[in-house]
């Protein structure tokens, strides 16, 4: 996509079409994201800060701003990355606790998984978590992944199924107990 | 090699319809709900609305009545002020006449004391009353108490 205008903060023309660049996209930005860096809010956080630097981006036009975003979040990830520091955060639904049904049992049971799975999905490449992430959290189709992917659709097919055997083969490694 | 083949077999590997329904969940929960929500602006962008909101609810009804109510407070201590001024205006007129009474009051003895001597300078031997009696000669009389 071609963003026509740039800099200009107060113009209502360019916050619209950041407010729908980001309903269409945003959740395809994070799935990229997350498939660099496991995790959700982070890639998130990658998400946001693309979009604000675009925000108050002054610059040139951009010509494509989904790759501009994606350059803008690789790089916010990479420097992230380098400052990662042992600081202690909830544990991913621990911090919505109140409104759960479940015993706090139950919910570190279920976080326990979902690290476990998510530590899992670190051990694969790259292509093959992003295939994952494209066709479980974003539900798309072999041809969306392989327009993407800049591949064919049977490839990503035979990705996607090498992936999912991958992910289970490092799941039973680590002991994963599949209910 | 040979460790991780062993490994592998030593747990069962799920199926592939295992695996798409773990992903399944695994994402559903993974997806953040901020994705969901529209595009949180910077501050900027925020007064901006916030102006724009006070503008619109300056111009409703509502938020229209404090300043009216003002207003009206303002011009109602306006006209009382007016009002105290004009009534205190009204009042001057006659008052005053009073008001000059009572200040030349004090200030008629003197006069009448001028009229006995109109001419500071002048000798005191002129007649004041009626009785044909100066102004010196009235140093000399002594009053005492009729008995």
């Amino acid at each position: 996509m071609t963003s026509p205008v740039s800099g200009n903060q107060n113009d209502p023309e360019r916050d619209q079409m950041i407010d729908t660049y980001y309903r269409e996209h945003s959740r395809e930005l994070w799935a990229l994201f997350y498939s660099m860096c496991s995790d959700a809010e982070r890639a998130y956080d990658a998400v946001q800060e693309a979009f604000l630097r675009y925000y108050d981006y002054h610059g040139e036009p951009v010509r494509d701003l989904r790759a501009w975003l994606l350059r803008v979040g690789q790089n916010w990830l990479r420097d992230v990355a380098r400052k990662k520091s042992n600081s202690c955060g909830l544990l991913p639904g621990m911090d919505d606790f109140a409104g759960h049904r479940e015993s706090a049992e139950d919910i570190l049971r279920l976080s326990e998984r979902q690290g476990q799975i998510r530590k899992a999905m670190q051990e694969l490449n790259e292509d093959d978590r992003k295939v994952l992430v494209m066709k479980y959290s974003m539900d798309w189709s072999a041809a969306q992944m392989a327009t993407v992917m800049d591949c064919s659709a049977a490839a990503i097919d035979m990705r996607l199924s090498r992936a999912r055997r991958r992910l289970a083969e490092v799941l039973t490694e680590q002991g994963f107990e599949y209910e | 090699m040979n460790d991780s083949s062993n490994k592998r077999s030593a747990g069962k590997i799920p199926s592939e319809e295992q695996m798409d329904g773990l992903l399944k969940d695994f994402f559903k929960l993974e997806t953040p709900s901020g994705l969901n929500r529209p595009f949180r602006r910077p501050v900027i962008g925020r007064q901006q609305d916030t102006a724009a909101s006070l503008v619109t609810l300056s111009t409703s009804e509502p938020t229209a009545a404090p300043r009216s109510h003002k207003m009206v407070v303002a011009s109602a201590i306006a006209v009382l002020a007016m009002s105290l001024i004009v009534a205190m205006k009204v009042q001057t007129p006659s008052s005053s006449g009073s008001s000059t009474a009572a200040n030349t009051q004090p200030t008629e003895p003197t006069e009448k004391l001028m009229l006995v001597s109109p001419k500071g300078e002048a000798p005191s031997t002129q007649v004041v009353g009626e009785d044909g009696v100066t102004f010196e000669e009235t140093d000399t009389i002594e009053v005492k108490s009729q008995k």
